[in-house]
């Protein structure tokens, strides 16, 4: 099998396993295997974060192409567009034209984080402490070091001076989690811990989103 | 009269060693900066798209209907891209050499554009210097430091770790988002001003404008607002593990407000004046300082 074929596979599975071709192919390409573990992720984000909807909202999607054609990631060509026009998805589109699939599942990833917090700071405060255990925070902190870690890989090739910024920043966003988290477990009621830490993981979010964007100037 | 002339003798091997070593020392240098100027003819408000990796950006206005770009690149690892489309001029640094690091990468940038375009500028290092441009700005960096000066406009700044100067700004409003960069606002003429840092220290030196909205948020970092004597200004000032302190002369609130201040944070609310601005400072953990200009220098 190859890539090409791949891709089609993974866009037709809808969270079935992968065929026992598509699962070989993915054991060979690094790159194959990396697209997989991403939209799994996706996946996972979306369902740990228990948006009401399966998918994220048209809205978000509609965000997503925007930023991954203004980053120049994607390009739909005429006949896509016309294709779009006539009912096809437009998540088709980035797959055949896409030169990053693991950045735009980062992305995609990103931003369904972003809509999850969102959603999560509505959440009113739990009333037993017994209660803080379902916070759905625990798994955002989870799934944003998985996101940490493949956005900081990515990174690995650019600019050191800016690496090391970014670890910077990342470490000062990362203990105030800590700190926050650490006032949560200890006062569950503590309303402003909460939007704090809300605050916290969003910008965390927004910091990993802006070192993906800014690692592409100039390519 | 005698005259001593001066002569190397040197042997020949050792003079093809020179000529070797001289010709590799010629390779090694870098090509030479040169700068590259474009020039835009354009009508009204323009719209001016930079990108760059690394390097300075200083913008500044003229009264000509033109947009001048002047770019100096530090190797030929980066060349600069332009186009025009009516106008909107989008200006990009293109890394040519993929394998190039650090300083090769800088591409420093002149730019003269009509007083009221709008500027989008994005930049990884370095800094941006922006002075009197007034259309609507927005600058996105992760490290560069971003310094403005007499501008307006809406004007929107994020970065990471960049720190933040506006001073004598002018406009319609200003957002301010970093993680560590500091935050400093100098005389504003703005009466919509949102900072929001996670640990970057927060300055407000100015005069807060009537119905204005001032909301400065430094999650781990200290505040401080210097305010003029005939400030009015209704004030909610909270850190939840800092100290808050505070110069204002502080009436009950007027305007009935319903504050939700938690029982465990040190808070001030209250009313200065007439309470015709609204001032809203929190924190984490960071110390708050509501000053009075006058009399700054009492409390340090």
């Amino acid at each position: 099998m190859q890539c090409q074929e791949f891709e089609a596979v993974l866009e037709q599975i809808d969270g079935r396993p992968l065929s026992a071709d598509a699962a070989a192919h993915a054991a060979q390409c690094r790159s194959c295997s990396a697209m997989a573990a991403d939209l799994e992720l996706i996946q996972t984000l979306a369902h740990e974060l228990t948006i009401p909807e399966t998918e994220p909202p048209d809205r978000i999607w509609t965000q997503v192409r925007a930023q991954l054609e203004q980053e120049g990631i994607i390009r739909v060509p005429a006949t896509d567009a016309r294709a779009e026009k006539q009912g096809a998805g437009w998540f088709a589109g980035i797959f055949a034209w896409v030169r990053r699939p693991a950045l735009v599942a980062t992305y995609a990833g990103l931003i369904v984080l972003a809509a999850g917090l969102a959603w999560e700071k509505s959440i009113p405060a739990p009333d037993t402490a017994s209660d803080i255990a379902a916070i759905p925070s625990i798994h955002t902190q989870d799934n944003l070091n998985q996101l940490e870690a493949q956005t900081v890989s990515d990174l690995q090739a650019s600019n050191p001076e800016i690496n090391a910024t970014l670890r910077r920043d990342l470490k000062i966003v990362n203990n105030f989690i800590a700190v926050c988290q650490k006032a949560v477990r200890e006062q569950p009621q503590d309303e402003t811990a909460r939007q704090y830490l809300y605050g916290a993981y969003q910008q965390k979010s927004e910091l990993l989103a802006a070192a993906l964007a800014h690692s592409r100037t100039g390519e | 009269m005698r005259t001593h002339k001066f002569r190397f003798l040197v042997n020949p091997s050792a003079r093809t060693v020179f000529a070797a070593v001289a010709l590799s020392a010629a390779l090694a240098v870098p090509a030479l900066a040169h700068p590259v100027e474009k020039h835009f003819a354009v009508d009204g408000r323009p719209i001016v798209i930079l990108r760059n990796a690394n390097g300075r950006i200083q913008l500044k206005s003229w009264n000509r209907p033109e947009v001048m770009v002047i770019g100096t690149a530090s190797s030929n690892s980066v060349s600069i891209d332009t186009e025009q489309v009516g106008s909107r001029i989008e200006i990009e640094t293109h890394i040519v050499n993929q394998s190039a690091r650090g300083a090769d990468l800088q591409m420093d940038y002149q730019v003269t554009v009509p007083e009221e375009s709008q500027l989008q500028i994005r930049t990884d290092s370095g800094s941006i210097t922006v002075a009197s441009v007034h259309g609507d700005l927005t600058f996105d960096t992760l490290a560069a430091d971003v310094n403005l000066q007499d501008v307006g406009g809406t004007v929107t700044v994020t970065t990471a770790d960049g720190s933040v100067v506006c001073t004598r700004c002018d406009g319609n409003s200003f957002h301010a988002e970093s993680v560590s960069g500091n935050v400093q606002l100098l005389q504003p003429i703005m009466d919509q001003i949102t900072v929001h840092t996670t640990a970057g220290n927060i300055l407000f030196d100015g005069d807060f404008l009537h119905h204005g909205l001032y909301y400065f948020k430094s999650d781990t970092g200290n505040t401080e607002v210097h305010f003029g004597p005939a400030s009015s200004f209704d004030l909610t000032a909270s850190s939840a593990h800092g100290a808050v302190i505070s110069q204002a002369r502080l009436q009950p609130d007027k305007h009935g407000r319903n504050i939700r201040i938690p029982k465990t944070a040190n808070a001030l609310f209250g009313t200065v004046g007439a309470g015709n601005a609204k001032v809203e400072l929190y924190s984490f953990s960071g110390t708050i300082k509501i000053l009075n200009r006058d009399q700054t220098a009492n409390v340090q």
